[in-house]
């Protein structure tokens, strides 16, 4: 990520999270209204929390937010270049004040360890450019770290990307052959890495869903770490 | 949109979301498709190797080319795209801020010259509601003014 966060004045924020409210009043009663007109009837809407790491600024956002008539809400204004533990202490203080009857999105996060911490702090939905994008750039995702195709110890590899994985493009094709296109700067390298590194992203989702559904997450979580240690 | 919790282990939860084009089971990760496609696949492939229920669409993108009322007209973004699931739409105020120049905004909205041909928008908080709807999409985000976390967002090339 290039995003670069460059600290706002106070003064600022504050008339920023003012501003923020204000639109999401006329937002919802736009939308309200449209809805009774037969318009978006089956459209969803959902307002964005914002505040920086600042835990006054966020609490202030939610509150007046959820107090909306929105469908779901979105934690906006994280992973634009702050420390990770910031990241992830802003949305463990930020979710206390989120509804629980509606949905939680994080947006704009993040790597496969930052999808664990939120998760494990309440977050149900987040998007990022990172699976793809870091794809095209031959960067590769597995169960025990990221793998940058391009190098030279692949030249050879007879192995799928990663051992553990299920998608067609690991059942198909050797570390070799991918490296191999990735430098040939080959159409096909792209929609290959694309494919493995969106299903490692998917996979993980659904797992971290069924060791929430067998109350095992914590057991989960520590293993996920495990495993990125044996590299 | 229906949603319900299925289980809850500490603060982790499992929950269901139902659109009016897939259901949704939680945690979930929504790949990127900026353009109305998830760069380097299209439809066909999503649908076979991945399998997402949801996606998400830039409204910026969309809506500066090839303009949302183009999207609407072939069917809104399920239609134009063929991606059937769910699509879930920014309010395109974040490519505001970080991709376009000239970005100044004011009590209204967000005034921005385009980064592909410098034409001048503005987006204000109903305008893009309004360009959301033409693309249909399930789930879409209000306009927030970004300034509070980013100053400077015009590195970020999303």
């Amino acid at each position: 990520m290039t995003l670069v966060a460059l600290p706002a004045t106070q003064e600022r924020i504050a008339s920023s999270i003012d501003r923020t409210t204000r639109w999401a009043e006329e937002s919802i009663d736009y939308f309200r209204e449209k809805q009774k007109e037969g318009v978006g009837v089956d459209q969803n809407i959902f307002a964005i929390i914002q505040g920086g790491t600042d835990n006054v600024f966020r609490k202030k956002s939610a509150t007046e937010l959820c107090a909306m008539d929105y469908d779901g809400f979105a934690i906006g204004g994280l992973s634009v270049g702050e420390a990770n533990q910031d990241m992830y202490d802003t949305v463990e203080w930020t979710t206390q004040f989120m509804p629980e009857e509606k949905p939680r999105y994080l947006m704009g996060v993040g790597t496969p360890e930052d999808l664990v911490e939120n998760v494990s702090r309440g977050i149900d939905m987040f998007d990022c450019v990172m699976p793809t994008r870091n794809a095209r750039n031959g960067t590769l995702f597995t169960s025990f770290g990221k793998v940058n195709i391009k190098k030279l110890e692949f030249k050879t590899d007879e192995g799928p990307i990663d051992p553990e994985c299920e998608c067609i493009v690991c059942q198909t094709y050797s570390r070799s052959y991918l490296r191999h296109l990735f430098r040939a700067k080959e159409i096909t390298y792209f929609r290959l890495g694309t494919i493995h590194n969106l299903y490692y992203y998917l996979h993980l989702m659904k797992q971290m869903r069924e060791a929430i559904l067998e109350g095992r997450f914590e057991n989960f979580k520590s293993e996920f770490y495990a495993k990125r240690k044996l590299r | 949109m229906e949603f319900q919790i299925d289980k809850k282990d500490g603060k982790a939860r499992a929950c269901t979301i139902k659109t009016q084009h897939s259901t949704i089971k939680t945690p979930v990760f929504m790949p990127v498709g900026t353009v109305g496609s998830v760069k380097a696949l299209d439809a066909l492939d999503l649908a076979t190797f991945i399998q997402p229920e949801i996606i998400l669409a830039n409204t910026y993108h969309m809506y500066i080319r090839p303009g949302d009322d183009v999207v609407a007209k072939m069917g809104k973004l399920h239609g134009f795209t063929r991606y059937p699931k769910s699509f879930l739409t920014d309010s395109g105020g974040f490519q505001a801020f970080s991709l376009s120049k000239n970005v100044k905004i004011d009590e209204g909205g967000i005034t921005f010259a385009s980064h592909v041909d410098g034409s001048k928008h503005y987006f204000t908080p109903k305008k893009v509601i309004d360009i959301q709807h033409n693309l249909g999409s399930d789930i879409m985000m209000i306009l927030d003014d970004l300034s509070s976390s980013t100053c400077n967002a015009r590195t970020h090339s999303l």
